[in-house]
């Protein structure tokens, strides 16, 4: 018993002083923890202006700055980001990361952030700094994958992905099918469609994936499988209409007139004004043998649309 | 608030007029059309299409974005059936021309040094300069094209190629389309009043890019109908010339700049490589070069493939 409060004392005391010296250090953040655990849960419940408002608090009643904590600012970033606040949330994690350089979670954020906007350059030197610190971040990894492929380095994304896939096999399937994009852009069919059915083998449902399997077989002229692809999609998202179009043109090129034909009507009935859809009948028309009926077809689109891509295509075949 | 942390944000905020990224975001009917079109116009046989030619411009190290430029094409699938290159453009374009994949090329600019051009830049080079009134000799880039691909012609390349040259003598444009490659090459590609003239068919010869920046005409005399240009053209805002050198070789940048202008607008379709701050012969930069190729290819590519479809419908889309 004696020899038991011989140690309980020192270990109190050690636990004070250096509780103490923490505080005073500015190692420990200044406001109430309770601030953070309730924005916390009103973040997790959705209530993102409220979490903002809290989060707010807690930061910036902080008044020493390298003692607010990354982890705040990566939270009020985020709400901002649910909000559809994108450069607000931007302004908190640069705030933040002048205060924490090296944390990788808020630097994979912002990273990220700038990837979805389009601003692939100052993402890419985000992402480097975040594989400085930890060359296997995943997140990272993947992230510098995408930017590449967006800016159509698409040798150097794969070198990305590989490393990814080196390090988790298992990676998210969408990792698997920016891959499997990858082999597509630089049109090697065989290696996209290998890999897009192993992302379908994980999220047999997802119409984004199930496109990229049709254009890889429609790319290896397996024109009945490419079809098949797109017809499994189409059930899944019988809203998009790009899965319509895709569809119409390569019925088209089939030979299959009618078919072509029944699913214009049907893109349509979703999108009345399509120059693509009736550019499509005209191009049926023609090759059932009507050239008038489709001039006339091709005219109505010159005459809505001129200066599209399909307008300009439908102008030149009108002359 | 500081500014370094406003303006990225601020940027962000004009960018998010611009459409945000998504990992597969949904095609335009124009994006549908165009992948349809060109995938029947690049699996039509030469024969029963326009002849696409490839114009590469001098420029030095710049020129390397020439290999950027050359690898999003390829993924691409646009044909080049016709290549004539200047100076850098000729190196570049022959070694392409001879059946080098885009990714020798880039090993080729990791690997290629002054001692690979030339054995006078040492000591020995500046006594005989200095003493002996003599310039160093280009011979080496003979032996470097020689290990790259063999003693070969220009009748023996894969696809049709030339290269201009100057005779200083007479000031006469010295068009190469046959005979050894090397040679050719090498004169196209031999500054003046940087190497000594190349002795070479009773000829003195120095870099084409005097007469000939950008070879649109050259092309098109080797049978070419649709040409594309790659040009990349003088950076006269990074640097002012401080020294005899530095205006000499602005003199020519300025001269150069005149005959891309002038011989661009003969061209189909142009893709301007803006490659900054790199000098003629700063080696260490020619990956770099080559990356803006990359990225200005791929920006343009869509618009590239739009025209050129439109030059071509009437053989896509036979009536």
């Amino acid at each position: 018993m004696c020899s038991n409060r011989n140690y309980i004392l020192p270990l109190l005391l050690t636990g004070l002083l250096s509780g103490c010296s923490a505080g005073f250090l500015g190692l420990a953040p200044a406001g109430d923890r309770r601030d953070y655990t309730e924005a916390r849960d009103l973040y997790a419940n959705g209530h993102y202006e409220a979490a903002i408002h809290q989060l707010t608090q807690y930061i910036y009643k902080t008044q020493n700055v390298k003692r607010r904590e990354a982890r705040a600012y990566r939270l009020l970033g985020k709400s901002y980001e649910q909000l559809n606040y994108p450069d607000k949330a931007l302004e908190i994690y640069l705030e933040a990361l002048e205060f924490h350089p090296k944390d990788v979670p808020l630097l994979t954020e912002a990273a990220h952030l700038y990837q979805q906007t389009g601003l692939t350059n100052r993402s890419i030197e985000l992402y480097e700094k975040v594989l400085a610190l930890e060359e296997n971040n995943t997140d990272a990894l993947a992230g510098q994958a995408f930017n590449y492929m967006t800016m159509g380095f698409d040798s150097k994304a794969r070198r990305f992905y590989d490393r990814l896939f080196e390090l988790e096999p298992n990676a998210p399937a969408q990792h698997r099918a920016g891959y499997a994009q990858s082999f597509l852009n630089q049109r090697k069919y065989r290696l996209a469609f290998s890999n897009i059915s192993l992302a379908l083998e994980k999220e047999p449902d997802n119409p984004d994936f199930l496109l990229i399997s049709a254009q890889s077989c429609h790319g290896l002229g397996h024109f009945d499988r490419a079809l098949q692809q797109l017809q499994a999609a189409r059930e899944i998202a019988p809203e998009r209409t790009d899965l319509m179009a895709y569809q119409a043109l390569w019925l088209h090129e089939k030979g299959e007139y009618k078919a072509s034909d029944t699913v214009t009507r049907e893109l349509l009935a979703l999108q009345p004004d399509s120059s693509l859809a009736i550019f499509i009948q005209g191009l049926n028309q023609q090759a059932s043998g009507q050239p008038r009926t489709a001039q006339k077809t091709w005219k109505r689109i010159t005459q809505q649309d001129s200066t599209s891509f399909t307008g300009r295509v439908a102008a030149s075949l009108t002359h | 608030m500081k500014i370094s942390r406003c303006l990225p944000a601020l940027l962000l905020g004009l960018c998010l007029v611009a459409q945000a990224k998504e990992p597969f975001p949904q095609k335009t009917e124009d994006d549908i059309l165009r992948e349809f079109l060109w995938q029947q116009f690049i699996s039509l046989p030469q024969q029963q299409r326009p002849t696409v030619g490839l114009a590469l411009s001098a420029g030095g190290v710049r020129g390397f974005a020439h290999v950027g430029t050359l690898e999003v094409l390829d993924n691409a699938g646009v044909p080049i059936d016709r290549l004539a290159g200047t100076s850098m453009g000729s190196v570049v374009g022959s070694l392409y021309a001879a059946g080098l994949p885009t990714e020798k090329l880039w090993e080729v600019g990791q690997h290629i040094t002054m001692d690979k051009i030339s054995a006078d830049i040492n000591l020995i080079g500046a006594l005989r300069f200095l003493f002996g009134k003599k310039l160093p000799s280009s011979a080496n880039l003979v032996n470097f094209f020689h290990e790259q691909l063999g003693d070969m012609h220009f009748e023996d390349l894969k696809i049709p190629f030339a290269c201009p040259a100057m005779d200083i003598k007479t000031g006469e444009r010295v068009e190469f389309t046959s005979g050894p490659l090397a040679i050719a090459v090498r004169a196209s590609m031999n500054l003046p009043g940087v190497f000594e003239p190349v002795q070479y068919r009773h000829r003195a010869l120095v870099d084409g890019a005097v007469v000939d920046y950008l070879p649109v005409e050259l092309v098109r005399s080797l049978g070419a109908d649709y040409i594309i240009a790659s040009v990349t053209p003088p950076d006269f805002f990074s640097k002012t010339p401080t020294s005899v050198a530095g205006y000499i070789n602005r003199v020519g940048d300025v001269r150069g700049a005149a005959m891309i202008e002038e011989s661009a607008q003969k061209a189909n379709f142009v893709l301007v490589n803006r490659v900054l701050d790199t000098g003629t012969l700063e080696l260490s930069k020619l990956e770099d070069a080559g990356e803006v190729g990359v990225v200005q290819a791929h920006t343009h590519l869509k618009e590239l493939q739009e025209d050129l479809l439109l030059f071509s419908l009437p053989y896509v889309l036979k009536p």
